[in-house]
Parts: structure tokens; sequence; C-alpha cells
């Protein structure tokens, strides 16, 4: 494990959201160091997808204290465009600008936020793009891309930013079976060049592959966080032990992969 | 020998090959049955009858050049009216010698909207910039004169279709930047901006703007010291945009909501801010999808600058109804009204046909 710096990339500590009276995450703690590459999973309407959108405040939450690097990310309005620059996020559904092409989705914030003139946004745009394999797609329309090409175009959009952290909120879901290869297959690539990040997948190849870390969550609880060997031997809980039961499939055909 | 009779063949076949496609298409479409025969010749027999009535009124018989309508016919439609008075029903009360001056301002907004609109404009921003800021301003003074050498043309003097063009470019122009602000301001998560936004659209498109224009009016002076002159174009401009400004704030909020969330968080995930995610994410998606509802309340507002009469200006219809009550040309109403009923038609047909291709356009330029 990578995240033997003296202080941790990203603390959340004791996290409460309510949706109504739906209590969605409950005391919620998770640390995560430089480097480190931790798996989310566990069955739909656990939290998963919630907790990663806390992160970077794109969901209000009631309680809690979540950090990047020692800082708080409070409700004011300049520690969270902070955060959010500092935290690149992919997410299910790509949300592409749809009026950009995918060098100008690619380069915008770059831009208009790092104020990097035009030719320096392209050219580190195309070193992205072809980091997704995607170089030959720069002047094209999110409309004419496949949902794999949308993904990793989205992908290279929040690299873009250079973040200290990758969140990934189920990135293959929306995907036809035969375009989740390509796209976990640059998010391995990126694991392996050391990019920190936070992953919601129901892959458990990929998760069996590239996580340091596992952690499960049911119905708004952190139940268990392992690391994969452990995990997939069923040396945890009952309900993880279901539930990778219940994945088994998927886990066989994605770490044929 | 043979070869002469092959090529008249060749050059005959096509165009009865196109024949025969013709008769079996009207076959099969006009007189399969006989109930299809019978609404078909019924259809024809009235189109007949129509312009057996409208071409000798409106083109055969009609009078063209006159100087009164001593020279006009009974039976028969007096263009020389509208001719005679062409002048007048474009510039108003204009004087002759400065109408050069409206001729002008729409030029210079005729060539700036069509750089605008042009795909590869170079310096857009500047052409942008000009319309909105410096061609109000510039167009005023052009207009007005009083400076630079220009004679004063006070705003009573103007009139015509120059009037409602102008009534109408400035009731959708201004609006439109209101409007933007209108809708954010509906949508806005702060409540004095969100509830004073509400407030304006609803009492705004709550009232008739023959309301609005009637106030404008008769309550107006109440409200002001005795005395307190109001120019009457002012006040149908100001009008129109009070008017307008809340109608397009809720195309616009339309708009908006047609626009996925994701995007707004895909644009709040880079780091963008409330201003970034409105100017380079959300509002460049809305312009897009509100052209028709733009187009339509454009043409909505163009008809209804006709009841700036209620202020005494005299824009396109009114001033040909004036017209057809002086002496000269007295009574010839018919003439005057489809000449206006033209040019609004004209006008409005205008619009939707360019509507229609730029849809096409953004449409094309998102596939690309």
């Amino acid at each position: 494990m990578m995240s033997s710096s003296s202080r941790p990339l990203l603390e959340v500590s004791g996290l409460n959201k309510w949706f109504g009276a739906m209590h969605a995450l409950r005391d919620v703690d998770l640390t995560v160091g430089v480097g480190e590459r931790i798996v989310v999973c566990g069955p739909s309407g656990s939290g998963k997808s919630t907790m990663v959108r806390c992160i970077n405040a794109l969901e209000r939450y009631q309680n809690g204290l979540i950090r990047l690097e020692g800082e708080a990310i409070n409700a004011d309005c300049d520690s969270v465009l902070g955060a959010r620059r500092a935290i690149g996020m992919v997410f299910q559904s790509f949300n592409l600008f749809p009026h950009l092409s995918v060098l100008d989705n690619i380069t915008l914030g770059p831009r208009k936020l790092l104020r990097l003139p035009r030719p320096d946004a392209e050219s580190a745009a195309m070193m992205l793009l072809s980091q997704v394999r995607m170089e030959d797609q720069a002047r094209k329309m999110p409309s004419q891309l496949s949902g794999g090409q949308q993904q990793r175009a989205a992908i290279a959009r929040a690299l873009a930013m250079n973040p200290k952290l990758m969140l990934f909120d189920e990135p293959t879901s929306a995907l036809d079976p035969e375009m989740v290869k390509e796209v976990l297959d640059v998010m391995t690539a990126l694991a392996e060049a050391g990019t920190t990040m936070i992953c919601v997948t129901h892959e458990m190849g990929f998760a069996k592959a590239v996580a340091h870390r596992i952690v499960f969550m049911d119905q708004g609880k952190i139940v268990e966080t392992a690391d994969p060997a452990a995990f997939f031997a069923g040396d945890c809980c009952d309900r993880a032990r279901s539930f990778v039961g219940t994945t088994a499939g998927r886990s066989g055909l994605a770490s044929s992969s | 020998m043979t070869a002469v009779v092959n090529s008249s063949r060749v050059e005959r076949s096509p165009a009865i090959a196109q024949l025969r496609r013709r008769l079996a298409w009207a076959r099969a479409n006009l007189f399969a049955r006989p109930i299809d025969v019978l609404l078909t010749s019924t259809i024809a027999a009235a189109a007949v009858a129509l312009l057996w009535a409208i071409v000798p009124w409106a083109f055969i018989d009609a009078v063209w050049v006159g100087e009164n309508r001593a020279a006009c016919r009974p039976d028969a439609a007096c263009w020389a009216f509208i001719v005679n008075r062409g002048g007048q029903f474009l510039y108003g009360f204009y004087p002759q010698p400065e109408r050069w001056r409206v001729n002008a301002v729409f030029l210079i907004f005729a060539v700036s909207v069509f750089l605008l609109l042009r795909r590869d404009t170079p310096g857009k921003r500047v052409v942008a910039f000009f319309l909105l800021l410096v061609f109000p301003i510039l167009g005023y003074v052009l207009l007005h004169g009083g400076v630079a050498g220009l004679s004063r043309v006070t705003t009573d003097k103007w009139g015509g279709l120059s009037l409602t063009l102008l009534l109408g470019v400035a009731g959708i122009v201004v609006s439109f930047p209101i409007a933007i602000v209108l809708a954010l301001g509906r949508q806005s998560e702060m409540p004095l901006f969100r509830w004073a936004s509400i407030a304006y659209i609803e009492i705004c498109r709550g009232l008739p703007l023959i309301a609005v224009l009637f106030m404008a009016r008769i309550l107006l002076p109440y409200a002001f010291p005795v005395g307190s002159e109001f120019d009457p174009l002012a006040l149908a401009v100001t009008g129109i945009i009070l008017f307008e400004s809340a109608y397009l704030a809720e195309v616009f909020r339309g708009g908006f909501q047609a626009i996925p969330k994701g995007q707004a968080e895909a644009a709040a995930a880079i780091g963008f801010g409330y201003w970034r995610t409105a100017i380079y994410v959300t509002l460049p998606q809305m312009l897009r999808v509100v052209v028709p509802g733009v187009v339509n309340n454009a043409i909505a507002l163009v008809k209804n600058t006709t009841l700036v009469v209620i202020l005494g200006l005299f824009e396109v219809l009114n001033i040909v109804a004036a017209g057809a009550a002086d002496p000269d040309w007295l009574g010839l109403h018919a003439e005057g009204y489809v000449f206006v009923g033209l040019v609004f038609w004209g006008l409005c047909f205008a619009m939707s046909r360019y509507s229609q291709s730029l849809e096409r356009e953004i449409k094309a330029a998102e596939r690309q």
C-alpha cells in the first residue's frame, strides 16, 4: 500500500445524511491515503453513490466532516469549489456537454478556471485523449460517440483538472456489455499510474485486480472494509458474502478480460 | 434514319414518363373513388370562383398610378393609394431629406445581425458587444439627431413600417438579457431574488399589453408632477419591454428545465461556480432549445406593436388606416388593410422560415 504519507488525502468522519425520513448514510468514516485505490460496493440503495457525491459536495449532508488534505470542505462556497477542482468525478451517465466537441469538453475547465491559453489546454487535452485512446475523436461531438467512447472522454475531462483524487460513480453501469471492458481498461491503466481513486462499481473483477481496499456498504453503513483477497475469500460478514455470491457471474466475466 | 427516330424517342421519353407519373399520382390521390372525384371538383370550383373574384379586382382592373382617388375605379383595387403614400407608410412623418438616416440604422442592424449569425465570423464578441450596447445608442442618435450636424427629428415624427420594426427589434433585443436574468432569478436559491423575479413575471404576464399601454398613458401622469412630459415612444418601448421580458423569461425557464440535471452537476464537479456553469454550460444549451419559443414570441410581439396607437403613435397599420381617412384617398380601406396584412404576413413568415433554418443548423452542429 502506498498510503505511507504522513497525512491522509481524504478523511470522512461521522457522515450522516437523511433524504427526508430516509437515513441514507449512517456514521460513515473513511480515510484514503495518497495513491490509495478504494472500491465501494454493496447492494443498490446502500448509499454508495450518495457517499461519493457527498465527498465533492454534490450532495448536502446533515452531519459529519470531510477533509481534503486536512482542510475541511464546509458549506462555504470557496472551500467547496476548491475541493471540486481538486477532485475529479466520472458519472454513470457520462454527462458530457452536448454543445461542445470532445476537445472543448476537456479544455473547458482548464481554460476557464485555470486560465490556460487555448493552445496549451488543447495540447494537454490531446495527451489525455491518447491516454484514453481517443485521440482520433477529438473534433467529434458527444452525440457521435458510443457510450464507451463518451465515458472515456468524460474520464479525460475529469483528468484535465489534474485532480488529486478521482471519484467514479458506477462508471460502467450505463454501458452495453461490450463497452465495459474499454472503460475498465482505461481505469486500470490510471490505477497502475498511481492515481488515487474511489470507485463505486459492481465490476468485481476490476475490484479484485485494482483495489487496495474494498469497502462494503449496506443500508447506509460501511459494514466491512477489507483487502480484496480477504473480501473475496468470504472472510467477513454474511451480508458481504452473499453479495459476493450473487455477483459471482459478473466477477467471472470481468476477470476474464 | 433509324438514328433520328431513336434520338427523338430518347429525348421525348423522360417527359412522357414524368407526365405518366403525375397522372398516376392524380388518379391515386385525387380521383380514386367517386367521393374523391366529387371533393376534388368541388374544391377546384371553389378555388376558381375565388380567383375569379380576386384576380380582376386586385390585378386586371386595378389602378396603379394616380394623384388622388379620382383616378380610381369603383369596382377595382386602387393601388395608386399605396404607391403614392409608400414613403409615408415606410417612414411615417420622418422628413423626406432625412430618411437616409432610417435606412442607415436598419442597414447597420441588418449587417451586424448577419455577421453575428454567420458561422465563421472572426471577432463575434465585438459584434455582439456592438449590437447590444453601442447600436441602441448609435441608432437613437442617428434617428433623433440634434448632434453632429444632424437635424433634430422628434419621436412624434417617427412612424410607419420603420416604427413597427423599431418597436419589434427593441422589444426583443432589450427584453432578451432581462428575461435571462429573470429566468435565472426564478430558479435562484436566493429567496429575495427569486421572489422578486416571480412577482415581476406573474404581474407583467397577467396583464394584457393594451392595459399596460393604457396605464402608461393615463396613470403615469398622475404619479409625476403636473406638466411632466412623457415621450410616447419611450412609454411604448418601456411597456413592450416590461411585457415581453416576462414572456421570454418563461420561455427561457422552460429551456433551462429541459437540460438534464447531470449537466450542472458535471460543471460543478469540474469546479465551476454558479456563473461559470450558467455561462458555459446551461445557457448555451438553453438557447438552442428555445429558438422556436422565442420566434413564436417575436411573431406575436410584432403584431402586438399595432397597439401603440393608444399612445398616439402611427406604426404601419395605423398610418395606413389614417391615410384612408385623408380626403384625397377617402375610403380606400380595403386596399390599405390588404397591404398591411401582406406586410405583417411577410414579416412573420420570414421569421418563421428563419427559425426553421436555425433549428436545422443547430441540429446539424450537434451531430457534425
